[in-house]
């Protein structure tokens, strides 16, 4: 009995020893580097009151548009996309009944003619920090409307870096 | 006597009324002021106004299976900052960056292949107004040998809630870096279309004037043979640009000629480096080329750590990239 224990005991030693060894090769351990400080835009105004919208008519918020900011120190990109209201369906480019249509104004255009999906498409590129840039948009609204309630069409702004 | 009473009553009345007038239009010039200034402050407060930092993070040498909570780990944190006067709810997630319409993200990193490897301790976070939030980061990757050596970027997204009677709402959307643990005698193919082992070469104690060689694997995990160009790269600092970091402790290499693809066949032309190497592979096979080192004997390159990129550059598809290190000999007869 002595000697098995002893034996075991020995074993132990060992398997413990290994693992040890194992353990203290792998002593590497994970760096974090922060390699951009921080990302920041800004937007204002951020509401556009159009007041009320005849059946199919458009509207343009040119005369007081919203300004986007790069407030961060890195060069950012800008994109920008739609979504639908509670009551409408933002459209394809063609309006119909409860479906309405918006278009911007991206870097490229001379005038608003990039029509705004429900995807993320470029508004700006390499914007500068400091730099600003106009959100031009064009509102068309539906043929019809099966609500009469105020519509709330909510735009997304996002900022990466460059 | 009462005539010289009165009078002197009327007199004490008025200058009592003209203290008043005198104490209220002072009062009053200074509320309008304090008003006026907070008009002022709050014209030039933005609508909306989103800030996050850090805005690029480089996380190296992630150990395969382990959990990090990189707050408890490297003091690093997410902080977002609400700079408009309304506060707001803002929701939290992780993507491949091609999921949220990103195209461009760094050369040499892969898309994460699970953005769920990278998450926070709470999806959704409400900041007051011109104020900050700090949000703690993890990140765990499953422990399967082919995700040693590889380049991954994860977009992490911070968006705000929508809100009623807001036609805008902001989002920020940063990129980050994931490198795992640098490993060679892998018996897994490594995961991506083209595959390194390892992720880092070290050259350690390198004698100067002398070459040093070692040697890395390139894979090709796709269906088709790819020709590859090997190229060393250093990376030019603009602090305004995404860009590649270097590790920790290293500056980049004064001259990437220093680094040399070269050839492992047994012929004439075994000593020689190219500056650019070609290399064809056909499909789900590997070659081992050689990486060669020498940096010319001068004082100035005593005790240097440097790094340069080795640039695996596929016929078509996305490149990768191998970290070499180089840790130069130091002075004779210092410790």
């Amino acid at each position: 009995m002595k000697k098995l224990m002893v034996l075991l005991a020995v074993v132990a030693l060992i398997v413990g020893f290994g693992i040890m060894r194992a353990e203290a090769a792998n002593t590497v351990d994970i760096t974090v580097t922060v390699t951009l400080q921080d990302i920041s835009v800004t937007v204002s105004p951020d509401a556009w009151n159009m007041g009320i919208v005849a059946p199919s008519d458009t509207k343009d918020n040119t005369g007081a548009p919203s300004i986007a900011t790069n407030g961060g120190n890195v060069d950012e990109d800008l994109v920008i996309k739609g979504n639908n209201s509670t009551a409408w369906s933002l459209g394809d480019g063609t309006v119909g009944a409860d479906e309405f249509a918006v278009w911007f104004q991206d870097d490229d255009d001379t005038g608003i003619t990039t029509l705004l999906t429900s995807s993320n498409q470029p508004l700006i590129a390499d914007l500068a920090p400091s730099g600003t840039f106009t959100i031009n948009l064009k509102f068309q609204a539906p043929v019809s409307s099966t609500s009469t309630d105020m519509q709330t069409i909510l735009v997304n702004v996002t900022a990466s870096a460059s | 006597m009462n005539d010289k009473g009165n009078k002197i009553k009327v007199k004490n009345m008025k200058n009592k009324i003209l203290f008043g007038l005198i104490l209220f239009l002072f009062l009053n010039n200074n509320l309008f002021a304090q008003q006026e200034k907070q008009v002022q402050e709050e014209r030039q407060k933005p609508s909306l106004g989103l800030s996050v930092y850090p805005g690029g993070l480089l996380i190296q040498k992630v150990k395969l299976g382990e959990t990090y909570d990189l707050y408890k780990k490297t003091g690093v944190a997410l902080h977002i900052e609400n700079k408009d006067g309304n506060p707001h709810t803002y929701i939290i997630d992780t993507f491949k960056p091609s999921q949220v319409g990103n195209k461009k993200w760094l050369q040499g990193y892969s898309e994460i292949p699970d953005p769920a490897w990278f998450w926070v301790e709470s999806d959704e976070v409400t900041v007051e107004a011109q104020s900050k939030k700090k949000v703690k980061m993890f990140l765990k990757i499953p422990d399967e040998e082919k995700y040693y050596n590889q380049h991954w970027t994860v977009t992490l997204g911070v968006s705000g809630k929508p809100e009623a009677g807001h036609m805008l709402s902001l989002a920020v959307y940063p990129r980050y870096q994931i490198e795992t643990e640098s490993k060679t005698g892998l018996e897994e193919r490594p995961e991506g279309l083209t595959g390194i082992e390892p992720g880092n070469v070290v050259f350690e104690n390198v004698p100067l004037g002398k070459k040093e060689k070692k040697k890395i694997k390139i894979y090709n995990n796709d269906t088709i043979k790819h020709n590859y160009t090997i190229t060393s790269r250093v990376i030019e600092v603009e602090p305004t640009r995404e860009q590649i970091g270097v590790s920790p402790g290293h500056a980049w290499i004064p001259n990437k000629k220093w680094v040399k693809p070269g050839s492992n066949f047994k012929n004439i032309f075994t000593s020689f480096s190219f500056s650019k190497r070609r290399l064809k592979i056909l499909p789900n096979k590997n070659k081992e080329i050689t990486v060669a080192v020498k940096i010319p004997k001068k004082k100035e390159h005593y005790q240097k750590k440097w790094e340069v990129l080795l640039f695996i550059e596929p016929d078509e598809g996305r490149p990768s990239f191998v970290r070499v290190q180089i840790e130069t000999e130091k002075i004779a007869g210092e410790g």
